[in-house]
């Protein structure tokens, strides 16, 4: 839904731009949204956060289609694209480390269990009198 | 007038301008605004944010205040773009806190982890060190419970061996005290060599002769029985003459005479290992030699008598002077 909204200030933003046809392509706005985007193509963000990459990607084309006629409109897309590219980076990151988080916990529920029985499975065959093996 | 600081106290200066200035740009840009506050608001009101999120955070409430500008400015496509910025970087923010978020909980659990296999391993050890030492205890318990059992054995043992001997001393004194009855019973006497039988020599012998008489064997089977009865005693046969004649001829004689008595004894059934005769001749007289009865008396044979084990009271095989 976000992104239906984004894409339809487009228009909007190209009608309100379109006056002013007489400045340079941006540069600088275009090289800075493309490393980022590649970037984010290059992490694991196809895998975890594909929503907000394809957004960066579509707004990176339709902001090098427009870098020549419509240079100011050109330089809000890559604006937009490169933040999209570096909000999917975000997430990709702390989706990992919450993946990580998982596995942690995964082990810890698992060594809580594995440890927390035997002390009363091993202690009862070998006949340690009670209170013995208390800390 | 006096309402109006109220109102920018409670309402974002935005939302008032955007209020007092509506008329000019879309709803839509209105709604994309109030939207990148709340992202913005929400960002930091979390205690993380200023750690894991400070640049971010700055950025998105720059890009709030130019889209504030803008609606001051009446221009929608401007409240736009610095709204969805906003917005886009306090979700950057937010994603960077819960990274760190997770981060943290990823540390604290490894340390509980840790924690954990320290912990248990302790616990291993001690149960371990417990048992170790109940071991040690059974062990040394046990050797101790064995020692005692090897003590009372020894000492059973030992008092069953001290009873033994004494029964069998028991028994020897028995024996002996019966052996010297029936040496009584035989007319011996009691010496401090051991009991004595003597023989007179006139029943034994005719004068001169060393064939001992028909009449006195019936007293050499009594004593052949006694020692069949004790089996390890043993005899000394002694023979003794007066002192008239010779001292070669009386050596010789008594030799001759005890040796007579000792063979005619083995006919009566003593074996000969048990036997020994000497010849004493006229020493160790018993009476006066000045009379006709008391060479009478010191023609003789005397029988000493070992113990019942076969034991001479003195060990002088040769003794002259008793």
């Amino acid at each position: 839904m976000r992104k239906q909204i984004h894409l339809m200030a487009v228009p909007v933003a190209v009608l309100l731009a379109g006056g002013c046809a007489s400045t340079p392509p941006p540069v600088g706005e275009l090289s800075s949204a493309h490393a980022l985007v590649s970037q984010a193509e290059q992490s694991d963000a196809p895998r975890y956060d594909s929503a907000d990459l394809t957004s960066a990607q579509n707004k990176l084309q339709q902001a090098d289609d427009n870098a020549k006629e419509h240079p100011s409109l050109s330089a809000r897309l890559a604006q937009q694209a490169a933040v999209d590219a570096e909000l999917a980076l975000a997430r990709t990151r702390a989706h990992k480390e919450q993946d990580a988080l998982q596995q942690v916990d995964a082990s810890l529920a698992a060594l809580r269990s594995e440890t927390e029985q035997p002390p009363a499975g091993a202690v009862a065959p070998n006949a340690v009198p009670p209170g013995g093996a208390q800390p | 007038m006096k309402s109006s600081p109220h109102l920018l106290k409670g309402f974002p200066l935005g939302a008032v301008l955007v209020l007092s200035a509506c008329a000019t740009i879309s709803t839509q840009a209105q709604s994309e605004y109030t939207r990148a506050q709340t992202e913005v608001q929400q960002l930091q009101t979390d205690p993380l944010a200023n750690q894991a999120a400070g640049k971010p955070l700055q950025q998105a409430r720059d890009a709030l205040s130019r889209a504030a500008d803008a609606i001051q400015h009446h221009n929608t496509a401007d409240v736009m773009h610095w709204s969805y910025l906003a917005a886009r970087r306090a979700e950057i923010g937010e994603a960077m806190v819960a990274e760190l978020r997770a981060r943290n909980q990823v540390a604290s659990a490894t340390a509980e982890r840790v924690r954990i296999l320290l912990d248990s391993q302790r616990r291993r050890t001690e149960v371990a060190q417990q048992q170790a030492r109940q071991a040690e205890q059974h062990a040394q318990d046990a050797s101790q419970q064995l020692q005692q059992e090897r003590q009372q054995n020894q000492t059973q043992q030992a008092q069953q061996q001290i009873q033994q001997a004494q029964q069998q001393e028991q028994q020897a004194q028995q024996q002996e005290q019966q052996a010297k009855q029936q040496l009584e019973e035989l007319q011996a006497r009691e010496t401090a060599r051991g009991m004595v039988l003597t023989l007179s020599g006139s029943l034994l012998f005719a004068t001169g002769r060393d064939t001992v008489q028909p009449g006195a064997i019936q007293s050499l089977d009594n004593v052949a029985r006694f020692m069949q009865q004790h089996p390890m005693m043993k005899i000394r046969v002694q023979g003794f003459t007066d002192s008239r004649g010779s001292d070669e001829l009386n050596d010789a004689l008594s030799q001759r005479r005890a040796q007579a008595v000792s063979n005619a004894l083995q006919s009566s059934g003593v074996d000969p290992s048990r036997l020994q005769a000497i010849g004493r001749g006229k020493s160790l007289p018993v009476a006066s030699n000045d009379t006709a009865a008391g060479r009478q008396q010191n023609r003789r044979v005397e029988l000493l008598f070992s113990d019942t084990a076969g034991e001479f009271a003195s060990n002088q095989s040769g003794q002259q002077f008793q």
